[in-house]
């Protein structure tokens, strides 16, 4: 299914995340961007908002991100979805709290997306502490890999 | 089998762990790199480059080689890295009808050899006199030679790299 893919967030995140999805996937430069309250984005950015899920046809998934659960920007995005008269698309999810991780791996999903299969995908994209030890071991061993 | 060998001078780097273990769909990441195989540090940061769910191994490039004609690599689907085309020509040679495509795709930016005697294929293919003279004999190799460094770029055939260069 065509997918359309829009990423808000307060200052210049959402463009940023477009460069590095083009650069790591190819997939950034069809990524439409609202960088809220930035010098090009002012003032109210929700007619950008409806007017991408207005522009989500009903053969077509719409994915929206944003990047922050408590933040103005996704406030401004589930009001409008649930404001929508007619009712939230189902063909439209949002997602937050969107780390460059998950953002990759949702743009680069082949199969139809549904809510379950969202979940899934996100569920091991979160924030990591990195351990420095205990790291090596397996990657010599032949017969683990083999295995 | 080896699906693919992809020459990276970054081996595992964000475009391969996220988008190439995907559009290949391997469950194996075979690097063959002498140096690194015996750099600790290196293979640490390989090892925090593989995404979860995929086995990681790192072994000198002789020593890959016998892992790929082990008989019980035959079903794997393995994705290798090497970071230079003399040791992918090594391993296609040793391995003969095991390999499934080479994919020439980040190479030669920085192998910090006289850069006025580099020929450049593409932006990201740039080859000292030896690597192009091993690239020469892979492409008379019985597999198929492309340079793809991201999977929505289309294919190009390193012949007909070599061909504008008049290589």
């Amino acid at each position: 299914m065509r997918r359309k893919t829009l990423i808000a967030t307060h200052g210049y995140l959402a463009r940023g995340f477009k460069s590095s999805a083009e650069i790591l996937a190819g997939m950034g430069e069809s990524i439409i961007d609202i960088n809220a309250y930035t010098d090009e984005e002012p003032g109210d950015y929700t007619p950008k908002i409806a007017a991408f899920i207005d522009g989500v046809a009903e053969d077509e998934e719409g994915l929206i991100f944003t990047d922050l659960a408590g933040g103005s920007v996704n406030q401004k995005v589930v009001c409008t979805l649930a404001e929508r008269p007619g009712g939230v698309p189902a063909n439209v999810f949002l997602v937050t709290d969107t780390n460059l991780m998950s953002l990759i791996a949702l743009l680069l999903e082949s199969r139809d997306l549904s809510a379950d299969l969202i979940d899934e995908l996100l569920g091991q994209t979160h924030a990591t502490r990195v351990q420095l030890e205990g790291v090596l071991g397996a990657c010599e061993d032949e017969d683990v890999f083999l295995d | 089998m080896i699906s693919s060998i992809r020459i990276d001078d970054r081996l595992i780097h964000g475009q391969v762990a996220l988008v190439w273990s995907k559009e290949l769909g391997t469950k194996h990441i075979v690097v063959a790199n002498d140096d690194a195989a015996v750099n600790d540090v290196t293979k640490m940061t390989l090892q925090m480059a593989t995404p979860a769910g995929i086995k990681l191994l790192i072994k000198p490039v002789a020593e890959s080689i016998k892992v790929f004609n082990d008989p019980r690599a035959k079903d794997l689907g393995m994705f290798v890295l090497t970071n230079n085309v003399h040791d992918a020509l090594e391993i296609v040679k040793s391995c003969p009808g095991l390999v499934g495509s080479v994919n020439v795709a980040n190479v030669g930016r920085f192998d910090e050899s006289d850069p006025t005697l580099k020929t450049q294929l593409n932006p990201y293919i740039i080859l000292n006199p030896r690597e192009l003279a091993d690239l020469r004999e892979l492409v008379d190799q019985d597999v198929p030679v492309y340079s793809q460094v991201i999977p929505t770029n289309p294919k190009t055939s390193i012949s007909s790299l070599l061909a504008e260069v008049g290589e």
